[in-house]
């Protein structure tokens, strides 16, 4: 879904062809969130069916030249849902929950260290953010790059509740196990 | 009973670590006998090649006062010296040279971006470079390592990462060496590795 309102948010500043649109969306998520060019161009092709961007034809237009502009209904449309909040949490569609669900349960330890590895896979993942807010912070002179570190945030706070759940569940499988172990021992 | 037991740990010159554990895993602990403030009952501490945990208690404090820079959770700057006056009373109890202090005092608060706000009293600035200012106080001796215990535990998140980033700066920049003690991964994320200490031991280590 964002994907379509990025491109068509990119393009309130200009009309632009795909190449830039690319550049300009891998520069402003920090790196973290790459699209590839048929994404950029499917999206596009759907965007102007849907009468919401619109190709501007140039003189010396080339076949791989192509430029887009934002239409009034594609302004609208962006407006819209930049209002709009959102309805659920993410992390109800959880892939690191469906992993715990189908984890050996019978002893503790298949989960204890999936959850171990885990927390290691964030503490790396939470140092790289770090060092490319750090970066963005040595070369930002205007602000520019304001928004990109609030995306860095994002994730170091969506991390850092990720690891709290993880405490929290081993504190109750933890529990669980504790109790079921005492259960079989009277 | 015992608060670190087996405990090894190694940091390097200009490296910046971060300890991790929940309440009760000995971090406290493990910051008073580094500084020399508490007497390991086995094991040694050492700290650029001299025997910490040996020193009588003199010894220790001259030697703390030298080579050991501290950053607490609670400000602890003088509230009647001006921040300037703060970071340089310690250099003055060594009896160094009015000029040199000027200029040592000069250079910490340049590493913090405090240097404008020098001549104002604690109570006139706010929480984040209050904490700024112990960090520079900290670092103006030019010690052999910080001792960081959570920084930024009284700071709202914006305020906490000015500060971190003006940690991570005097690392990357001026090759300075932290050990930050805290409960938060965020803060920990800014060090180059960190040390998970959980139940008086060492467990995991990620990083760099």
């Amino acid at each position: 879904m964002s994907v379509r309102y990025a491109v068509l948010g990119l393009l309130t500043s200009k009309a632009m062809h795909g190449y830039e649109l690319k550049s300009r969306f891998d520069e402003a998520t920090g790196g973290f969130w790459q699209l590839n060019f048929g994404q950029i161009y499917s999206t596009l092709d759907r965007l102007e069916r849907e009468g919401l961007v619109e190709r501007v034809v140039e003189e010396d237009d080339s076949a791989d030249r192509k430029v887009f502009r934002i239409t009034v209904k594609g302004r609208d449309k962006l407006d819209d849902w930049v209002l709009r909040p959102v309805a659920h949490s993410r992390a109800l569609r959880d892939d690191l929950f469906v992993r715990m669900l189908f984890c050996d349960r019978s002893a503790p330890e298949p989960i204890l260290r999936m959850i171990a590895r885990q927390r290691d896979a964030y503490e790396i993942e939470m140092r790289k953010l770090v060092k490319r807010k750090a970066q963005l912070e040595r070369i930002d002179g205007d602000g520019d790059t304001l928004m990109t570190d609030l995306l860095m945030d994002a994730a170091l706070f969506h991390a850092e509740a990720e690891l709290r759940w993880l405490s929290h569940v081993e504190q109750k499988l933890e529990g669980t196990w504790i109790r079921r172990f005492e259960k079989r021992r009277r | 009973m015992q608060a670190l037991a087996a405990a090894s740990l190694t940091v390097a010159n200009g490296e910046f670590v971060s300890v991790m554990g929940p309440s009760g895993s000995g971090k406290s602990t493990l910051l008073g006998l580094i500084a020399g403030l508490d007497v390991p009952s086995s094991g040694s501490i050492h700290v650029r090649g001299r025997c910490v945990s040996s020193m009588s208690d003199d010894e220790a404090t001259v030697f703390r006062r030298q080579h050991v820079g501290f950053v607490f959770q609670r400000f602890s700057l003088l509230p009647d010296l001006t921040i300037e006056e703060n970071v340089g009373a310690a250099l003055m109890l060594d009896g160094r040279g009015d000029a040199e202090i000027q200029a040592c005092v000069e250079e910490a608060l340049r590493q913090v971006a405090l240097w404008e706000r020098r001549r104002h009293l604690p109570a006139e600035v706010s929480g984040g470079e209050l904490q700024r200012a112990a960090i520079a106080r900290a670092l103006v001796a030019e010690p052999a390592v910080i001792l960081a215990d959570e920084p930024t535990g009284n700071l709202d998140s914006a305020t906490g990462e000015r500060v971190l980033l003006d940690m991570r700066r005097t690392v990357d920049e001026y090759g300075r060496t932290i050990l930050l003690v805290t409960h938060d991964p965020i803060a920990a994320a800014y060090a180059d590795r960190t040390v998970h200490l959980r139940d008086g031991t060492f467990q995991r280590s990620s990083g760099r």
